[in-house]
C-alpha cells in the first residue's frame, strides 16, 4: 500500500520570521547517487502497481484463469458486485474506527509523552510492540480473547458478564488488534509536533485570562493539528491496507479488501478481478486521503 | 510616598528549587507610575521574582499583593499583569489583531469593545495596520510592540517586561527602550522590568534594585546606586570599576578619612563615615572617569597620587580609556573625555601621574 500524501510532519509554524530560511549553496559533487535508494524503491512500487494495472485489463476463464486482453469488465465487476460494495464498506468502517480510537486514545498519551522528562523511554516503550512480529501479536490477541482467554475470565469472573461472549472472529477483535498495532503511528506524529511547541505561548494565554483548558483548547490544540492530520493520515493508511489482523482475528467472518484480494488471487485465481480490487483500493484510500488532508489543513489554517 | 498603596508589594518572598534558594527572602514595593528594574547577572533570581508576580511560580514563603489584595495563592489566569516575554510569545496561529484581541475574547468582552479596544491597543504602539498580518510577517520590533498591545488591551493594570530587548539588534534596541519608556509615561502604568544590562536598566528606570544570588544587595535610583554603592559586587556590576587593595594604616574620624597603604605602592585617603573602625585590609573603589592624569612622567610621593604606565588606549569617540599599569602590574582604567581637540594624547609607554580624588574613592572591607 502506498503512503502517498503522507510525509514527515509538518513543522509547526515558527514564533520568530526571518531567521532560518538560508540554505547553503554548496552541493555534494555526486548528491545526486543519495537519491537512488528511495528512487529504486518508489521505482520497484510504481513498477508493481503498472503490472498490477495491466493484469486488471486482462480476462479470465475458470480453466485457463487470466488470459491476455483489453477490457473493462473487472471494474465492471467491481460495481456490480455487492461482495465487494459490502468488502469495501467493511474495510472503511474498520480503517475509520481504528483511526478515530488511535486519535482518542493517543493524543493524551502523546500529550503526556512530549511533557514528560522520561521522553526517551516512553517512546521506547511505546514503539516496543512494533518489534514484535503483526503474526505473532494476531495470534497473542486470539489466545487474550479466545472463549477461556484473559478477557473473558476476569469479566465473568467480576460478574461483569454472566457468561463470556464470543470475541475472536468478530470485527471487534479485528479493530482491537490494529488499535495496539497502529497507535504509535498516531502518538509519534503528535508528540513530534506537541514537543516543538514553545511552553510560553501556554504561558502567555494565561497570563491573558484563559485557564488551563481554554489554553488547551485555542492555543495548543490547534498548533498540533499538523501531528494530528499527519498521525491520522499514517493509520487510516495503514489500516486501510491491514491484512494479518483480518486473516487471523477475522476467521473469515471479517471480510475487508484485502482479505478478498487474497482470495481471488489465491484461491480463484482470479487475478484480473485481484489486480482490480488491489488498484481500487488503492485509489479510493489515496482519495480519502487527499480529500481528508486537504480539508484538514484549511481548518487548521481558519482556526484561531 | 508612604501614604500611597502600592501597586504591587512584595514581602519576605522565598522560592527554593530543591536545595538551592533562587529567591530569599526578597521584599519591596512597586509605586504607582513607577518604572522599576530588577538588574542582575544570570541565576540572580530576578526571573524567578518575575515568575512569582506573574503566578507561574508559587513562593515557598512570603506574601505578594496587588494594590493590597493578597494574591500570592492567585492562578495567572485571575491576575492582572500583564507579561511581555523574552520571546514575545506571539500565537502564531493567529494573526495580530486576533492576539491583541485574545484576552478581551477570554474576558468574555462584546465584540465592539473588543475591536475598539485592539484598535486603540495597535495605535498606541504606531502598528494600526497591521492586524491582519501574522507575527511570523513582522520584524522582532514589530512582534514587541504586538506583545505591548496585546497585554495593554487584555486591561493589565500593571506590565512585566522579561528580558525584552535581548533579541533586537543595537540600534532597534535603543529606540524600543525610548519607545516603551515614553508609552509606559504616558499611560503612567506601573512597571517591572527584568534585565542583565545596566546600562538598558539606567537608562530606562526611576528605580533599580539589584539582585545576587536571590537576594537584593542594593534599591535606589539608578544615580544613587552608581555613585554610592553598597557592596563590591554593585560597584563592579554598575559599569566599569577600579579596584585597589591595600592596608589600612590610619583613621582621621574628624575628617572622616581613613589612609591606605596600596599594595601596588602609594597612599590613598579615602572617605570613611562607619561607626566602626574599618578593618586592617581593604580595597578602594573608583570609576574610570573620575580618575584624572595631572602630569606626565615620574614624581610622585602625595597621596591619592599614582605613577604608572600607559599600557594601552581604547578610542571609544566620546571617549578614551586609558589602561594603566601601576608598579606592581595592577591595571587601572583610566576614562578621559575627548573634547573639540582631540583625545587624550598619551599612548602606549606613556609614563603617567594619576589624581584619585578622594570623594570618588569608595572604601569597602576585603
Amino acid at each position: 500500500m502506498s503512503l502517498a500524501g503522507v510525509s514527515a510532519p509538518p513543522a509547526p509554524p515558527r514564533s520568530r520570521g526571518g531567521a532560518g530560511a538560508h540554505r547553503t549553496g554548496r552541493r555534494l559533487p555526486w548528491g545526486g547517487v543519495l537519491f537512488l535508494p528511495g528512487a529504486l524503491v518508489i521505482g520497484s512500487l510504481l513498477v508493481a502497481c503498472l503490472i498490477l494495472f495491466r493484469y486488471s485489463l486482462n480476462a479470465w476463464d475458470p480453466v485457463r484463469t487470466m488470459v491476455t486482453s483489453w477490457t473493462g469488465a473487472n471494474y465492471l465487476a467491481l460495481v456490480r458486485d455487492p461482495v465487494v460494495r459490502r468488502a469495501f464498506i467493511e474495510t472503511l468502517r474498520i480503517g475509520v474506527t481504528v483511526t478515530l480510537v488511535c486519535l482518542v486514545l493517543g493524543y493524551p498519551v502523546a500529550y503526556g509523552i512530549s511533557r514528560s522528562r522520561k521522553r526517551a523511554l516512553l517512546m521506547f516503550l511505546l514503539v516496543a510492540p512494533l518489534l514484535m512480529d503483526a503474526l505473532l501479536r494476531s495470534f497473542g490477541w486470539l489466545v487474550m480473547l479466545g472463549h477461556h482467554g484473559l478477557v473473558n475470565v476476569l469479566l465473568t469472573g467480576l460478574g461483569v458478564w454472566a457468561s463470556p461472549k464470543r470475541l475472536i472472529y468478530t470485527p471487534l477483535s479485528v479493530i482491537i488488534e490494529m488499535i495496539h498495532e497502529l497507535i504509535p503511528f498516531m502518538v509519534l506524529p503528535i508528540a513530534s509536533v506537541l514537543e516543538r511547541i514553545d511552553p510560553t505561548l501556554h504561558e502567555a494565554a494565561m497570563n491573558l485570562r484563559a485557564g488551563p483548558v481554554r489554553a488547551f483548547w485555542f492555543i495548543t490544540l490547534p498548533l498540533s493539528l499538523p501531528g494530528v492530520l499527519a498521525g491520522t493520515l499514517l493509520t487510516f493508511a495503514l489500516a486501510m491496507s491491514a491484512f494479518v489482523a483480518p486473516l487471523i482475528l477475522g476467521g473469515g467472518n471479517v471480510l475487508t479488501m484485502t482479505i478478498l484480494i487474497q482470495q481471488q488471487m489465491l484461491t480463484t485465481l482470479n487475478w484480473p478481478l485481484g489486480s482490480a480490487e488491489s488498484i481500487a483500493l488503492v485509489l479510493v484510500v489515496l482519495a480519502v486521503l487527499t480529500a481528508y488532508g486537504r480539508q484538514a489543513r484549511r481548518i487548521a489554517r481558519g482556526s484561531a | 510616598m508612604n501614604q500611597r498603596v502600592p501597586e504591587l508589594r512584595l514581602e519576605h518572598v522565598t522560592k527554593r528549587f530543591g536545595s538551592t534558594a533562587a529567591v530569599q527572602d526578597v521584599s519591596f514595593c512597586l509605586w504607582p507610575g513607577e518604572f522599576l528594574s530588577l538588574l542582575g547577572p544570570s541565576g540572580c533570581g530576578k526571573t524567578t521574582t518575575l515568575r512569582m508576580i506573574a503566578g507561574f511560580v508559587v513562593p515557598d514563603a512570603g506574601r505578594i499583593l496587588c494594590r493590597g489584595q493578597d494574591i500570592t495563592d492567585e492562578p495567572p489566569y485571575r491576575r492582572d499583569v500583564g507579561l511581555v516575554f523574552q520571546n514575545y510569545a506571539l500565537f502564531p496561529h493567529m494573526t495580530v489583531a486576533e492576539n491583541v484581541a485574545f484576552g478581551l475574547k477570554m474576558r468574555g468582552a462584546a465584540r465592539s469593545v473588543t475591536r475598539d479596544r485592539v484598535q486603540w491597543a495597535l495605535e498606541l504602539v504606531r502598528m494600526p495596520q497591521y492586524g491582519t498580518r501574522r507575527p511570523h510577517e513582522l520584524s522582532g520590533g514589530q512582534q514587541q510592540r504586538v506583545a505591548v498591545a496585546r497585554v495593554l488591551a487584555a486591561g493589565a493594570s500593571l506590565l512585566l517586561f522579561d528580558e525584552p530587548f535581548s533579541n533586537l539588534d543595537a540600534k532597534l534596541r535603543k529606540a524600543m527602550q525610548v519607545e516603551l519608556r515614553e508609552l509606559q509615561q504616558r499611560l503612567g502604568i506601573a512597571t517591572i522590568h527584568v534585565t542583565h544590562d545596566q546600562q538598558e536598566a539606567m537608562s530606562m528606570s526611576d528605580r533599580l534594585i539589584v539582585m545576587n544570588s536571590g537576594q537584593i544587595e542594593q534599591e535606589g535610583t539608578p544615580e544613587e546606586i552608581y555613585r554610592h554603592p553598597r557592596s563590591a559586587f554593585v560597584a563592579e556590576f554598575m559599569g566599569e570599576c577600579n579596584r585597589l587593595a591595600g592596608r589600612v594604616v590610619g583613621v582621621d574620624r574628624a575628617r572622616g578619612m581613613a589612609e591606605l597603604d596600596l599594595d601596588a605602592g602609594g597612599r590613598l585617603l579615602a572617605p570613611w563615615s562607619g561607626p566602626e573602625d574599618p578593618p586592617e585590609r581593604a580595597v578602594a573603589f573608583l570609576r574610570p572617569e573620575h580618575i584624572t592624569i595631572v602630569s606626565s612622567g615620574a614624581g610622585g610621593g602625595q597621596a591619592n597620587v599614582l605613577a604608572g604606565t600607559v599600557r594601552r588606549r581604547v578610542y571609544l569617540g566620546p571617549v578614551t580609556v586609558l589602561y594603566v599599569s601601576l608598579n606592581d602590574d595592577t591595571d587601572v582604567l583610566v576614562q578621559c573625555t575627548n573634547s573639540l581637540n582631540g583625545a587624550s594624547g598619551y599612548g602606549p609607554d606613556a609614563r603617567v601621574q594619576l589624581h584619585l580624588p578622594p570623594p570618588s574613592v569608595r572604601l569597602m572591607p576585603l
